[in-house]
Order: C-alpha cells, then sequence, then structure tokens
C-alpha cells in the first residue's frame, strides 16, 4: 500500500463532509490531519463527531486558510457552500494540494473553467465528489452496461428527490446558486452522462418554486438529449413531502435493447415498524458506504496520479448543464450545452 | 348505437374481442376482413392506428363505422373516431384522481407508461390520459421523440398545468419484455399519491415472464366497452369528464412539440 494520502476536511456547510470524515478516520489509505470550519456552533459538532470516532488527534483549524496551507496537508475535501468551491479550490492548488470538491463543482461555468485550469496548472488532481457512481448497484449497473450483455442504451430516466426540507445556505441563492435544480440534476447528469460514455447536446427544463415560500426553486422535470441522440430524462425535485416514506432517493431505469437496469440507491432496507405509535414507520438501509469508496478513489488517484472516477471535467460538465436547464427555464425552449475548450 | 364489432387483429385483439362478446353477445362480433361491411352501427376495434394498411384505414375513413382505437386517429372525423379511455373508468388513475383536492397546492404531476408491445400512439396517448387526469389541461408542453420503428420506440414531454404545477410524461414502446411498467405520481403541498406498478406483488411469474393479476372485477377494457355499446356512456365519469377533450389537446400538443425547439402552448 501508498502511504496514506494526509487530508484536510475543509468547511462541514455541507453535511455530506460528516459523512466523509468518518469514513476518512476509518480508511487506512487515508490519514485525516486536520479540519477547518469558521463557525463556532458547526465546528463544536465536528469535534464532537472527532472525539467519538476516535480522532482525537486531528488538528482543529477556524480558518481554512490554516488548513489548506499546512506542511502536511496532502490534498483537502472541500464541502463549503457552492458559491465558496472556486476561491477554496483555487487556493488550495495554488498551494499545492489535490482537491476533492463537492458537487456541484461551481456557480457559474467561469468558476468551473478557472478551477480546471487552475488545478491542472498546479499540476494537482481535482475530483468531484460524486459519490453516488460508488453505490454498489450504481458501480454494478455501470459494469453490467459496459459488458454489452444488455445492448446498446435507448432510454434513460433517471430521479434524484428530496423532501421539502433543505434549509439554511442552501436555500439562498448568493451561497448555493440556486435550489433543487443546481443541487441535484449534476448526480443525475452525471450518472446517465458515465452510463452512455457521451455529453448532453441539448436540455429542456421546468424548474420553479411550488413546494415551499423558500428564494430558490424546489420542483423541476428536464428532458437531456445526448450526443448520440438517445434521450434522458431527470426529477430533481425537493418536492416530496416531509413524511414522504423516505429522505429522498437516487433511481434509475435504463433501457437498453436486451433489458432494462432498474436501481434506487436507497431502496435495500429493512422496514421496521414500532408498536409505539409515537414512532414513525421507518426504513433503514443496508448498502455499503458509497462515500468510503468515493474516498477511496481519490486516494488512490492522488497516491498512483491516475485520474479519479470522477475528474474536473465531469463536475464542469454538471455545472453546463445545470446552466443550460436555468436559460431552458427561462426561455420555454430547448438549450445547447456549452462545450469545455 | 354500436349493433355489431369488428376487431382489427393486434397485441391486445383478445381482451378487445372478449370485452364486445361480453356486451354485444359472440355472434355480433368478427375480425375485420376485407369483405366486412363498415355500415353504421358497426364498431371498428384496433389498438394501434398505426398498424393500419394504407389501403384499409382510407376505406374506414370512407366508412360510415365507428373507429375505437387505443389511441388518436389522425385524419379521422372526431364523430366517427374514438381514442379509448379504460382507464377513466378502473384502476390506478381513477384511484388517484378521487382525493386530489386534499393534495392542496399542486407542485408536480407525472405519468409513466411502459410496454413491452410494440406501438407508441397507445402507450402514449395512455400516459397522457394519466397525466391529464392527475393534473388537468396543460398550459405547455415541450417533448423529444425517439424514432418509431418496428421496435423500441418512446417519446418524453416536460411541462406546465394551468395550474403551473410541473407535468412530466413518459412512454415507451417495444420495451424489452418484463420491463412493462405503469407509474403515476400526483404531488401538491398537502401530500402525495403514488401508483407504481412494480410495487405490486400481485403477479404471475412463468418462464421469467412476469404477468399481473388484476385489481377489479370488470377488465377496464370490458367496462370502457360496456360503456360504449350501451350509449349512455360516451364519456368518463363526471369527476374525469373534463379529461377527455384537455387529453386530445395534450397529445396533439405533445406530438408536434418533438419536431419544435419551443414549447408549444395549449
Amino acid at each position: 500500500m501508498n502511504k496514506p494520502v494526509r487530508m484536510a476536511a475543509v468547511s462541514f456547510d455541507h453535511g455530506h463532509q460528516y459523512s466523509y470524515l468518518r469514513a476518512m478516520l476509518r480508511l487506512p489509505e487515508i490519514e485525516l490531519v486536520a479540519i477547518s470550519e469558521p463557525d463556532p456552533d458547526e465546528r463544536v459538532v465536528a469535534e464532537r463527531l472527532l472525539a467519538d470516532s476516535g480522532g482525537d488527534s486531528v488538528r482543529v483549524h477556524a480558518n481554512h486558510a490554516d488548513a489548506i496551507q499546512a506542511d502536511d496537508i496532502d490534498a483537502v475535501s472541500i464541502c463549503a457552500a457552492n458559491a465558496e468551491h472556486h476561491d477554496l479550490t483555487l487556493a488550495a492548488a495554488e498551494a499545492g494540494k489535490h482537491v476533492l470538491c463537492e458537487k456541484p463543482l461551481a456557480i457559474s461555468l467561469d468558476q468551473a473553467t478557472a478551477m480546471v485550469r487552475g488545478c491542472a496548472d498546479h499540476g494537482v488532481t481535482l475530483a468531484t465528489a460524486y459519490p453516488v457512481r460508488h453505490a454498489p448497484q450504481v458501480w454494478e449497473a455501470k459494469r453490467r452496461l459496459d459488458s454489452g450483455d444488455l445492448g446498446p442504451i435507448r432510454a434513460m430516466s433517471l430521479t434524484n428527490v428530496l423532501r421539502a426540507q433543505p434549509i439554511g445556505w442552501f436555500i439562498d441563492p448568493a451561497r448555493s446558486g440556486g435550489g433543487a435544480i443546481r443541487d441535484h440534476i449534476v448526480h443525475a447528469t452525471d450518472l446517465m452522462r458515465w452510463f452512455i460514455g457521451g455529453e448532453v447536446r441539448q436540455i429542456y427544463c421546468e424548474a420553479d418554486t411550488l413546494a415551499r415560500d423558500i428564494p430558490v426553486e424546489d420542483t423541476g422535470a428536464l428532458i437531456e438529449v445526448f450526443d448520440s441522440g438517445v434521450i434522458g430524462t431527470c426529477d430533481p425535485s425537493w418536492n416530496r413531502p416531509t413524511t414522504w416514506r423516505k429522505w429522498g432517493d437516487v433511481s434509475g431505469r435504463i433501457v437498453c435493447d436486451g433489458g432494462v437496469i432498474e436501481f434506487d440507491i436507497t431502496d435495500h432496507v429493512i422496514r421496521v415498524t414500532s408498536a409505539d405509535p409515537g414512532i414513525p414507520y421507518q426504513e433503514s438501509g443496508f448498502s455499503s458506504d458509497m462515500n468510503a469508496a468515493l474516498l477511496l478513489d481519490f486516494a488512490d488517484a492522488v497516491a498512483t496520479g491516475r485520474p479519479p472516477c470522477a475528474d474536473g471535467l465531469d463536475g464542469w460538465a454538471g455545472v453546463a448543464c445545470t446552466e443550460a436547464a436555468y436559460a431552458s427555464a427561462r426561455r420555454h425552449e430547448f438549450v445547447d450545452v456549452p462545450r469545455f475548450r | 348505437m354500436i349493433t355489431r364489432a369488428l376487431i382489427v387483429p393486434g397485441p391486445t385483439d383478445q381482451v378487445r374481442r372478449a370485452a364486445y362478446e361480453q356486451v354485444l353477445g359472440t355472434d355480433r362480433v368478427d375480425w375485420l376482413t376485407d369483405k366486412a361491411s363498415l355500415a353504421e352501427g358497426v364498431a371498428v376495434d384496433l389498438a394501434d392506428p398505426d398498424d393500419l394498411p394504407d389501403d384499409l384505414r382510407e376505406r374506414l375513413l370512407a366508412s360510415d363505422a365507428l373507429i375505437v382505437a387505443g389511441a388518436p386517429v389522425a385524419g379521422a372525423p372526431d364523430a366517427r373516431s374514438l381514442a379509448a379511455w379504460p382507464d377513466l373508468l378502473a384502476g390506478p388513475v381513477v384511484a388517484l384522481a378521487a382525493d386530489l383536492d386534499s393534495l392542496g397546492r399542486r407542485t408536480m404531476s407525472k405519468s409513466v407508461v411502459v410496454a413491452d408491445a410494440p406501438g407508441l400512439g397507445p402507450a402514449a396517448w395512455r400516459a397522457v390520459l394519466g397525466l391529464i387526469a392527475l393534473g388537468g389541461g396543460l398550459r405547455r408542453i415541450a417533448a423529444r421523440l425517439e424514432p418509431r420503428g418496428p421496435g423500441f420506440s418512446a417519446i418524453y414531454g416536460v411541462g406546465r398545468f394551468r395550474d403551473d404545477s410541473i407535468a412530466y410524461v413518459e412512454a415507451i414502446a417495444g420495451a424489452p419484455p418484463g420491463a412493462g411498467l405503469l407509474s403515476y405520481e400526483a404531488l401538491g403541498r398537502g401530500g402525495v399519491r403514488e401508483f407504481d406498478s412494480r410495487r405490486s406483488i400481485n403477479r404471475v411469474i412463468k418462464s421469467g415472464v412476469e404477468t399481473g393479476l388484476p385489481a377489479t372485477q370488470d377488465e377496464p377494457y370490458a367496462q370502457f366497452v360496456a360503456s360504449l355499446c350501451r350509449g349512455d356512456g360516451t364519456g368518463p365519469p363526471p369527476a374525469l369528464a373534463p379529461t377527455l377533450a384537455d387529453a386530445h389537446a395534450a397529445y396533439a400538443a405533445l406530438l408536434r412539440a418533438c419536431e419544435s425547439k419551443r414549447a408549444i402552448a395549449l
């Protein structure tokens, strides 16, 4: 085994960082050296998790720059609010640190381009945190599709829906760059791009704020036309009731000439019903940890110099589709998706 | 008044023939042949209008017979053609539509029909019927079509209902065996109503091929034919009465939208 990649967890704005932190503490391929979180309340939560997870030796910074510039750090996991990904990624690249950046990569195409180029210019890896690729169901779906035993893909319908409950910076357009469209189409679109091995040519999108009175859109639906002519669709809504049977999903139906693949990464569950009327029905998942697999892939990419499973250009493509989707929602027409140049 | 039915052979011909025989009697139902009389009072029932050979299509359109089809028949006069609507009489669409008011302000409705039988028209009409029954009339729709062909074909639409909630419709025909699916979702601030045929354990599996078990005593198509032939039910139940006209408008717009960069306004 290579020497463990020494990492810092930068920002806990996005709750995924807590999942990544647990995985980093568990994986021998990674040494979690430091965390950084300016918000004192959030920092206390992170410190408590460290204490509970055997991370007592991990350094805690109140300032991201201290973690990013530390000499004993090889790479950073950035989970700040979307609008801060750009500055933090470029700061890390300039400090010679490899970057695993939470999705969406950025809130504008200009920012995403600067991040991809900045990391390339400084010779560091830029990975986009698309953990869903590493869900076992999705990984196996990709393997079966690549094997060709189902024949060519003819149609793809994906959902990445959520209960109507995002709060805080997620619904502050200045920090998030948008709502359900910004937050969720990147997962579904990335999976479709990955499965089919091609890019989205055109997008049609309807989006609106319908489920709650919040400043960003919470409901949407998209048609995505790929270069090959295959059509994919996506429901990225945050509009399921807070009482819905599960927190959300990432599901897909891939129709091929010789068969169909259907998955829902939240649907390998134990159903739990209590006799106590105060305890609601619950579904308890038992799939293996896609976040650990994501980090393992990133650590191996850093250690060996190979590209990560989802790199900066995959993140860039997600931003490009998001920008096209917003333009389509404004103009009520199919919009061409930009290409990286 | 329908006094005789002629069935055009096709994927669902046994179900369609049995439905007419139940209402009219076996002696008044036959297969459509070249020499059959197409007089007034005759219903010609077919699954997919696209399956009609050109000569038969012209003969039908020039006749006095009523064309009952699994999808709207292009070029047929309204008074002498009828796109079937059994889903508005029995099954999940009816059950879902029963208490939509409780959903409050609506956010989205989705309708998905995946059929392993070829013929996109019937799958698309069925999906549109379900969509409109759940969400009401459309304000605009954008769509794309996978090329029609002897095998796989598909149509996808995204748009807005008149109440501004978002519409999603998907129909696939010629899907691989076993991939058939009916899925409906109606969402609002007050809750969600969902049906997904994959979540039902009412099924028969033989040699790896799955068929469903019925949820109603009367086969929905038989109910539709009974309503049609009695002459007292040329439309769906009152609660779903506006659905048919809106569905026809939506279906036409959906097809037009496939050729358009911009969404089609209704």
